[in-house]
């Protein structure tokens, strides 16, 4: 009973939040700058581990297929089916849980400090809204950002999966790029982008959320940051499920 | 001024209970109490951080909790606070810090006018040659003074000081102690220390308050305070050698 209260309540109080920051937009182009700064700080910690990632995701994707369609379907397809579960889904699944991980655990860690050493109190005294100065340009960053970072992951994860294709699956080029095409279709990639918005702004937004109400001492950042990354982690599986039933499924 | 009445504000195992003080304009008051007190909760209820569950607190007569959130800013922009910790943005050098609270309430003001701005507070504060540095290659002393600087720029009516000289040696404690005085004297705004140790401060407070455990046990001049008959008080007036 008592959790379910809390559910409750920190329920409540996270969709006030996000009603507040959504508010907050109104003063974007003010702080434009703190925007662009954060479009930066989040590219940079996020794009060499989504890289990584994905190439290796690619490779195994190939693999994967490969080897469950043997005997079933022409290897024509294994590019078809990677590209098409990269666009829906895998490509913005794998970025989305990227920021929770990376973007989400550091958002969350600094404001927290922050928070701990009293620097957002006294932001709140010299009458410096911090959804307005911290929140809001974080957010406005990753929404920004994150269709970009997407992009970049689907193409390292084709690429992973066209590089073991060619190397250990007798692809030829030309096979991986022609099934690669069937049934493409424009929408599918914006509706992958549009999911990955979802997902940069409900991490970033939660990560915020954590760090800035943390409590204080210095237990309270590893809380914050824990409660954060858990927390953007399932809101990413969770959103991927509604927004994937909503533009997908007819 | 700074008025509180009947402040009280419960947490499970501490709190404020009660508290009631004045401390009156353009003086110069010490806020005592053992670490732990509440001394640094009843800031945050001044600073319109905290809200009580009862009581009021009044800024030159408004009730700061019962206006928008407008009115609240306008009255928060009579306050300069050095927190406890200082809490200076770690993210940022010494200009930006300091210019903070100017810059982002006019985004128009030009360069030079800021550029100057922050080199008198720096001046006032006997700081040079920091501009540049970020916070955490500053030495404790200099970080407090790089903070009063940054609660100097929007020059407050009221200042408040959080511990000032709490972790310092005596010898940067003396320069900090030296420095808060010297600013009282010279701009004659209201000024609120805060502390658990009030031998810097004793000769020349107007004002002392005494809290224990959320309570106030004494609000008023120091001369009353000198003949105030409570044991907690004894000890720190014994402390501070003027008994
Ligand atoms: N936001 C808060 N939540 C819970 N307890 C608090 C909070 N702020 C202060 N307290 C408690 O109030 C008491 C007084 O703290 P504080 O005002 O920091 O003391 P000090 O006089 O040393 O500055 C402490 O026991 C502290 O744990
Ligand atoms: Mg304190």
């Amino acid at each position: 009973m008592n959790y379910l209260k809390s559910f409750t309540l920190t329920t409540g109080e996270i969709t006030l939040f996000i009603l507040r920051v959504l508010k907050s937009f109104r003063m974007a182009f003010k702080n434009w700058k703190l925007i662009v700064y954060h479009m930066f700080e989040i590219s940079q910690e996020s794009i060499l581990i989504l890289v990584f990632a994905s190439l290796f995701m690619g490779m195994v994707s190939a693999y994967q297929i490969a080897y469950q369609m043997r005997d079933v379907l022409p290897m024509l397809y294994v590019s078809t089916i990677v590209t098409q579960a990269v666009l829906i889904e895998i490509g913005p699944i794998i970025t989305g849980i990227g920021f929770s991980g990376k973007v989400s655990s550091q958002i969350s860690a600094e404001l927290s400090s922050m928070k701990v050493t009293d620097q957002i109190d006294a932001l709140e005294v010299m009458s410096i809204d911090p959804i307005e100065y911290l929140v809001m340009p974080r957010v406005a960053a990753a929404v920004l950002i994150i269709p970009f970072l997407t992009l970049i992951t689907e193409f390292s994860i084709v690429f992973g999966s066209y590089l073991i294709s060619i190397a250990a699956l007798d692809i030829t080029s030309n096979m991986f790029i022609e099934g690669s095409k069937k049934n493409f279709e424009m929408f599918q990639v914006f509706g992958g982008l549009i999911k990955s918005l979802m997902f940069g702004f409900f991490t970033v937004i939660l990560s915020c959320y954590f760090g800035i109400t943390a409590k204080t001492g210095a237990k309270a950042v590893g809380r914050a940051t824990t409660l954060s990354v858990t927390v953007s982690a399932i809101a990413v599986v969770v959103l991927d499920y509604i927004f994937t039933r909503m533009l997908f499924l007819w | 001024m700074v008025k509180l009445e009947n402040v009280t504000k419960r947490f499970n195992d501490a709190g404020l209970y009660g508290i009631d003080a004045h401390l009156p304009k353009n003086g110069f008051c010490t806020v005592i109490g053992r670490s732990g007190a509440g001394k640094s909760l009843l800031l945050r209820t001044i600073l319109g951080l905290i809200k009580p569950d009862s009581g009021r607190v009044l800024i030159d007569d408004t009730d700061i909790y019962n206006v928008k959130y407008k009115k609240l800013k306008s009255i928060r922009s009579k306050f300069g606070v050095l927190f406890q910790n200082n809490a200076l943005l770690d993210s940022m050098n010494v200009f930006e810090n300091v210019s903070l609270p100017v810059s982002y309430r006019n985004p128009d003001i030009s360069q030079n006018d800021l550029k100057d701005m922050v080199a008198d507070k720096l001046r006032v504060t006997y700081l040079s040659n920091v501009s540049e540095k970020y916070v955490n290659q500053l030495s404790g002393g200099m970080q407090k003074r790089v903070a009063i600087a940054r609660a100097l720029i929007t020059d407050p009516e009221i200042l408040f000081y959080d511990e000032p000289i709490t972790g310092l040696d005596p010898l940067t404690a003396e320069g900090i102690i030296d420095l808060i005085r010297n600013l009282h004297s010279e701009i004659k705004k209201t000024t609120i220390v805060i502390t658990h140790d009030m031998r810097g401060f004793i000769d020349f407070t107007d004002y002392v308050m005494l809290i224990d455990e959320g309570r106030t046990l004494f609000c008023g001049t120091k001369e009353d305070f000198m003949d105030f008959d409570n044991i907690i008080a004894r000890a720190y007036v014994k402390m501070a050698g003027k008994i």
